[in-house]
C-alpha cells in the first residue's frame, strides 16, 4: 500500500466511533452556545445578544452556584482525605484483605440512584442512625439530615458512592511506587510520616488529582442525588438548569447555567493540575 | 487468601505494630461491614415489609416478612414494561457501540498516527461532561430532528454515553497484542484480514466481553438522558426508581425497584471481574 493510501485507510478506520462522538458532542455544545445568546428561543422571536445572561445572573443563580461548588469541593476533597489512609493501608498484606477490599468496592458497582436510596434509609428522620444515636443518648431528638440546608445528606451519599473510586485510583498509583524507594528512604532515616510526605504523597499525586477532579465534576453537575436528598433551597445548578429549561422554557438561561457548570469544571481541573505540579516541585 | 500476618522484627511499637497485628484489620473489617452492609440489609428489609404488620418506630427489624411489596410493584406499576425497555435499550446501545468501536479501536491499537492522544481524550469526553447538560441540549437537538420521545433517539443517546467504555477497553486490548506475534504471522504470509480473524479477534475477546458488560450496565443505570428524552413515553428502571424517590415517595416500592436495578448489575460485574482476573473497572476509569 502506498503511504498516502495507508493514511487514508487509517483515517477511515478511526472514523466511526470518533465521528459519532464528535458529531453529537459538537451538536450539543453548539446548541448550548447558540441558545445562551438568544437563538432557538421558545417564543421563536430571536433577539441575539446577552439578554439571557443578564436575566440569568441574579441572586438565585449565585446561591445555586455557591451551593453546588461547596458540595463538590467537600465531596471530592473529603473523599480524598478518607481515601488516602485506606489506600495506604491496603498496601500491606493482612488477614482478611481480600474481603475488605471487595466490600469497599461494592458502592462502585451501584448506580447513583440506588446509593442515594440506601443512604437515605439510614439517614432518615426515624432511620437507624438517628435511632442509634438516640438510644446511646448522644442526641436528644432526631437530627434532620436529609433535605437540610447544608446539604449534609447529599454530601454523605456522594462520599459513600465515590470513595471506592478514589481509593481504587490511589491504590493503583501507590502500588506502582517501587518498594525499594520506600526502603531507601527508611534506610536514610525517614519515619513513616516523612516517607509519606516525601515519597508516597508526591508520587501518588497524579492519581489523587484524577480522582478529585472526576468526583468534583460529577457532584458539581449532579441532578438526581440533589433531587432526592438535597435542600429545598437553593437548588443545585443542574436542578435549576432543568427547571429553567424544562418547566419554564427559558432555554437561553438554562444554556447559561450549562456553560457556567462546564467552565467551572474546566477551571477547577486546570487549577488543581497546576497546583499538583507546584506541590511536587516544592516537596521534591 | 494472600493475607497472612507478617511480623518484621520484634521491636516495632505503636501504629506499625497495630497495622501488622490483629486488631486493626478486624476493626476495618467490622467498619466496612457496617458502612457497606447495613444500608444494603436495610433496603432488603424494606422490600420485604409485611403490609399487615407494618414496620415502624421502635422495631429495629420488620416484625414479619412477606413478598407483598414485590407483588404490589409487579402488579400495579409499570415496572415490567420498564424492565423490558431498559434491557432492550442496553442491548441495542451495546451492539451499536461495539460496531462503532471495532474499527476505531483496531486503528488506535495497531497503527501509529498523529492526533492519537487527542482522539483518546475526545472518546472519553462523554463520561466527563455533566450528564444533564448533554441530556437537555441533546433533547433540543433531537427535538428539531423528530427524535425526542422515540426509542431510536434513546438508543442514539445511550450509545453516545456508553461508547467510551467499549472504545477504551477494546483499544487497550488491541494495543496489548504483542508485536512479535503479528510480525510472525506476517512472515508466514498471513494477510491483514486473516491476522484480524485468526489472531487479533481471539486475543481481544476478553476485552470485548468486559467492554460489553460495562456498556450494558452503564446503559441500564443511565438516568439523566432517559429522564429528559424518554419520559413520559419511555420509562426505564432508573426513571421509575427516581419517581418513587421524589414525587411519589414510597419507601417499600423504592426498595423493590432499587433491588431490581442493582442485583443483576452487581452480579454481572463480579462475574466479569472474576472471568478477567483483572481490575478492568480500574482500567476503564483509572488511566484518564
Amino acid at each position: 500500500m502506498t503511504k498516502r493510501g495507508h493514511r487514508l485507510a487509517v483515517l477511515l478506520l478511526v472514523f466511526p466511533a470518533v465521528g459519532y462522538v464528535a458529531l453529537f458532542l459538537a451538536a450539543v455544545l453548539i446548541m448550548t452556545l447558540l441558545q445562551s445568546v438568544g437563538f432557538f428561543s421558545f417564543t421563536a422571536t430571536t433577539t441575539i445578544g446577552l439578554d439571557e445572561w443578564a436575566k440569568l445572573l441574579d441572586g438565585q443563580t449565585w446561591d445555586s452556584f455557591i451551593y453546588s461548588l461547596r458540595i463538590a469541593l467537600a465531596s471530592s476533597l473529603g473523599g480524598l482525605f478518607l481515601a488516602y489512609p485506606i489506600a495506604l493501608y491496603l498496601r500491606n498484606n493482612f488477614r482478611g484483605k481480600t474481603i475488605i477490599s471487595n466490600l469497599l468496592r461494592v458502592p462502585l458497582f451501584l448506580p447513583a440512584l440506588v446509593a442515594a436510596f440506601l443512604i437515605l434509609n439510614i439517614m432518615s428522620f426515624h432511620g437507624i442512625l438517628n435511632e442509634t444515636l438516640l438510644a446511646l443518648r448522644i442526641i436528644k431528638e432526631p437530627l434532620r439530615m436529609l433535605h437540610d440546608d447544608q446539604g449534609i445528606g447529599v454530601l454523605v451519599i456522594q462520599i459513600w458512592k465515590n470513595l471506592p473510586f478514589q481509593t481504587l485510583i490511589l491504590t493503583a498509583v501507590l502500588t506502582n511506587v517501587p518498594r525499594e524507594l520506600e526502603a531507601a528512604a527508611r534506610n536514610l532515616g525517614a519515619g513513616s510520616f516523612s516517607v509519606f510526605r516525601f515519597v508516597l504523597f508526591p508520587l501518588s499525586l497524579p492519581g489523587a488529582v484524577t480522582g478529585v477532579v472526576l468526583v468534583f465534576i460529577g457532584v458539581l453537575g449532579d441532578f438526581a442525588v440533589n433531587s432526592i436528598a438535597g435542600p429545598l433551597y437553593p437548588p443545585s445548578l443542574a436542578i435549576r438548569m432543568y427547571l429553567l429549561g424544562h418547566a419554564f422554557s427559558e432555554w437561553g438561561q438554562a444554556a447559561g447555567i450549562a456553560i457556567i457548570t462546564m467552565v467551572t469544571a474546566l477551571v477547577f481541573a486546570v487549577l488543581l493540575a497546576r497546583l499538583a505540579k507546584l506541590t511536587v516541585r516544592l516537596v521534591g | 487468601m494472600n493475607g497472612r500476618v507478617t511480623f518484621r522484627g520484634g521491636r516495632r511499637h505503636g501504629l506499625g505494630q497495630a497495622i501488622r497485628s490483629g486488631w486493626l484489620p478486624l476493626l476495618l473489617l467490622f467498619g466496612s461491614l457496617i458502612i457497606i452492609g447495613v444500608p444494603i440489609v436495610m433496603a432488603v428489609a424494606w422490600s420485604l415489609v409485611d403490609p399487615d404488620n407494618p414496620w415502624s418506630f421502635p422495631d429495629v427489624f420488620p416484625p414479619s416478612l412477606s413478598l407483598a411489596q414485590w407483588q404490589y410493584v409487579f402488579k400495579y406499576t409499570d415496572i415490567v414494561r420498564a424492565i423490558v425497555t431498559s434491557y432492550e435499550l442496553a442491548a441495542a446501545s451495546t451492539l451499536l457501540a461495539f460496531v462503532l468501536s471495532l474499527p476505531t479501536a483496531y486503528a488506535i491499537g495497531r497503527f501509529d498516527f498523529r492526533g492519537k492522544e487527542a482522539i483518546r481524550i475526545l472518546l472519553l469526553l462523554p463520561l466527563v461532561l455533566p450528564g444533564l447538560v448533554v441530556a437537555l441540549f441533546l433533547s433540543r437537538v433531537f427535538g428539531f430532528m423528530g427524535l425526542a420521545q422515540t426509542f431510536p433517539g434513546l438508543v442514539l443517546g445511550h450509545t453516545l454515553l456508553v461508547l467510551p467504555y467499549m472504545a477504551r477497553l477494546m483499544s487497550t486490548s488491541f494495543e496489548a497484542i504483542p508485536r512479535d506475534i503479528s510480525d510472525a504471522a506476517s512472515n508466514l504470509g498471513a494477510s491483514e484480514l486473516r491476522k484480524f480473524r485468526e489472531i487479533y479477534l481471539p486475543m481481544i475477546m476478553p476485552g470485548i466481553f468486559a467492554g460489553a458488560i460495562l456498556t450494558f450496565i452503564a446503559s441500564l443505570e443511565e438516568f439523566a438522558l432517559t429522564f429528559v428524552i424518554g419520559t413520559p413515553d419511555y420509562q426505564t428502571i432508573p426513571t421509575i426508581l427516581f419517581g418513587f424517590l421524589t414525587q411519589h415517595f414510597v419507601r417499600t416500592n423504592a426498595a423493590v425497584v432499587a433491588l431490581i436495578l442493582m442485583v443483576p448489575n452487581v452480579v454481572m460485574l463480579f462475574i466479569a471481574d472474576r472471568a478477567l482476573r483483572a481490575d478492568f473497572v480500574a482500567s476503564a476509569y483509572g488511566k484518564l
